[in-house]
């Protein structure tokens, strides 16, 4: 394909614990594992728009610009989160260029969800196994090297395009054969989180607006070790820290990823802060994906993908969480 | 386009001393920056960091702002050690500033306490900027001793303005002193306002917000009509790295100026 000559291409590559998103190479593109990239890769999306750290100072010499992408095999989950993301970051008149540049310049090519890990929820929160939305291509595995493709975007059209010679006219049986496949996967998430009594997240935003329960929000709180993963790790999180520098006599200002669950995020000169204790900030991150952003976009900030539940180093299962504030109510 | 993370250089032209904390820097950007009053601007030490300002000069200036800053963190204590003639930089302007126009024929009612009186006396030179459009302008401010107030010598000159009141208290008297003694509250029992036809204006200390929005509820006025300019830790000014989150809103987009009917109900306001 004529891919490699003018996109950098990523796939998810196995790793122990799942899957990692590489740059693919002529060599290494044979080990990068599509037929069995089961579920969401343990890296989320938003490293390709909003990177840990870049340099957001004028450069005159680079600009703004970024090489074309292709990204290869990305899950429901984190297509969900682009949405977020594009709110917060392409915004009105707002627009953060940089994002903006990365995004224009990057493909997404999605597939379908294959199995599902023990938190994987994304049922739960109004999503599937399976894309819906912002992708340029989704690919369903039907058999092995047979994928029924999907076309999302005008960019994917061009794609498909340029490279007819890949690709044939899908029959009515492959069409039948996904919405099998898929409603099958879709029961499989939903059974898993059987469990959770989710009374699900609408609700569950009228309900934490009107708590204010500092006690119960301390006792769900008490496993936090203040590390930041779940911040870290979740594909809409998208807060930043800007810090100021001088190399050799030029001034820069760098982005890097903050985390609102660590002290000191939202202190002002002088000392206040009103988020100065542990179940506060705790407390924050719920208020901020389940009743601010729905309240300013009209949809969760959250995907379901499992992420933060799978890196929490106090193994705080945020289903049981959201169960325990919606029950108490 | 334009990157919004990359500031302006401005040369500070003048620095004025007003308490031994605070300090009026007088800043002539490269290019004239454009604001609305009660807008605020990232101010930044090259190399050290930023932090945000409303500034304190009118917008009708347009080749300088002035911002007034206390020594209060990092980036202020920078800021302080800085002498005329150097460089800063500034970005902006950020947020939505004071609805002028919703003021027009009605009395406005300015509540300030400390370096609070910073954005308010940009808003109060924007309103005797047309001071015919509005029904009474009265400015009640307060400040912890006689040497803590700022702006020393614009009072004389504002009290000879005729479309203005003027009502200064301060926490704790000296010998000379000859104004009210005690919090910037107390101001407004001696202010007789028509509460139909009236707004009121609050910057200062979270504590100095929080009992005058009280005080200014008890004596009638509603939450929709009472204006607070809010404190949060703003950083990118564009409502996209978190840092300001007051409830659902980020002050730099949203605010900084709200009603208090619009935030009464967010947990933890007036920290």
């Amino acid at each position: 394909m004529g891919l490699f000559s003018e996109y950098d291409l990523y796939g998810p590559k196995g790793v122990e614990g799942g899957w990692t998103y590489q740059l693919l190479t002529k060599d290494n593109i044979a080990q990068i594992s599509y037929e069995n990239y089961k579920y969401c890769s343990i890296d989320p999306v938003k490293i390709f728009f909003s990177p840990v750290k870049e340099t957001v100072t004028d450069n005159e010499e680079e600009g703004v610009s970024s090489k074309k992408r292709v990204i290869i095999g990305l899950k429901s989950c984190d297509l969900a989160a682009i949405s977020i993301l594009d709110r917060v970051f392409l915004s009105e008149d707002l627009i953060d260029p940089f994002y903006k540049e990365k995004r224009e310049n990057t493909i997404l090519i999605s597939s379908d969800c294959l199995d599902a890990k023990e938190s994987c929820f994304c049922t739960e929160v109004g999503g599937s196994p399976f894309p819906e939305q912002n992708f340029d291509l989704n690919l369903t595995l039907l058999l092995d090297n047979e994928f029924l493709v999907e076309v999302g975007s005008e960019k994917g059209k061009v794609l498909i395009e340029a490279n007819k010679t890949l690709f044939s006219e899908a029959k009515e049986e492959a069409v039948q054969k996904r919405e099998e496949k898929r409603k099958g996967m879709k029961a499989k998430v939903k059974e898993r989180n059987e469990v959770f009594s989710h009374r699900v997240v609408e609700s569950f935003q009228d309900i934490i607006k009107v708590k204010d329960d500092s006690i119960l929000w301390k006792e769900l709180s008490e496993d936090c070790v203040e590390c930041g993963a779940c911040t870290n790790i979740c594909p809409t999180c998208h807060c930043f820290l800007l810090i100021d520098s001088i190399q050799k006599e030029k001034f820069f200002k760098d982005k890097t990823w903050d985390s609102c669950q660590f002290n000191g995020f939202s202190r002002m000169a002088g000392g206040a802060d009103p988020h100065d204790e542990l179940w506060k900030r705790f407390r924050n991150r719920y208020l901020c994906k389940y009743s601010y952003k729905p309240e300013n976009f009209g949809f969760l900030a959250c995907t379901g993908c499992g992420r933060c539940i799978d890196a929490c180093q106090g193994k705080i299962d945020k289903r049981e969480v959201l169960n325990k504030v919606t029950s108490s109510q | 386009m334009k990157n919004p993370y990359s500031f302006t250089q401005a040369k500070i032209e003048e620095i004025i001393s007003e308490t031994p904390e605070i300090k009026t820097f007088v800043l002539k950007p490269k290019e004239s920056i454009p604001f609305a009053t009660g807008q605020f601007i990232e101010l930044t030490v090259p190399g050290v960091g930023e932090a945000p300002f409303t500034p304190s000069s009118s917008p009708y200036e347009v080749n300088k702002i002035e911002a007034t800053i206390m020594r209060a963190g990092f980036v202020t204590e920078k800021i302080h050690q800085i002498e005329e003639g150097e460089i800063v930089g500034i970005r902006g302007p950020y947020g939505k500033g004071y609805p002028i126009e919703k003021f027009y024929n009605k009395e406005v009612l300015i509540v300030g306490g400390g370096v609070g009186l910073a954005p308010l006396r940009s808003f109060l030179l924007t309103l005797l900027h047309e001071v015919d459009k509005f029904k009474r302008i009265i400015l009640c401010y307060g400040a912890k001793t006689p040497q803590d107030i700022v702006y020393k010598k614009s009072f004389p000159e504002w009290k000879k303005l005729s479309g203005l009141e003027i009502l200064r208290s301060v926490d704790k008297a000296d010998e000379n002193w000859k104004e009210y003694e005690g919090v910037v509250t107390i101001l407004l029992d001696e202010v007789k306002v028509n509460l139909g036809e009236s707004v009121a204006i609050v910057c200062g200390p979270p504590i100095m917000m929080k009992f005058a929005t009280k005080k200014l509820i008890e004596l009638g006025h509603e939450p929709k009509n009472i204006y607070l300019s809010m404190e949060r830790n703003m950083s990118c000014g564009i409502g996209k790295c978190g840092h300001c989150a007051l409830g659902k809103y980020y002050v730099c987009k949203d605010g900084p100026v709200f009603t208090y009917e619009e935030i009464k109900d967010i947990p933890e306001i007036w920290v």
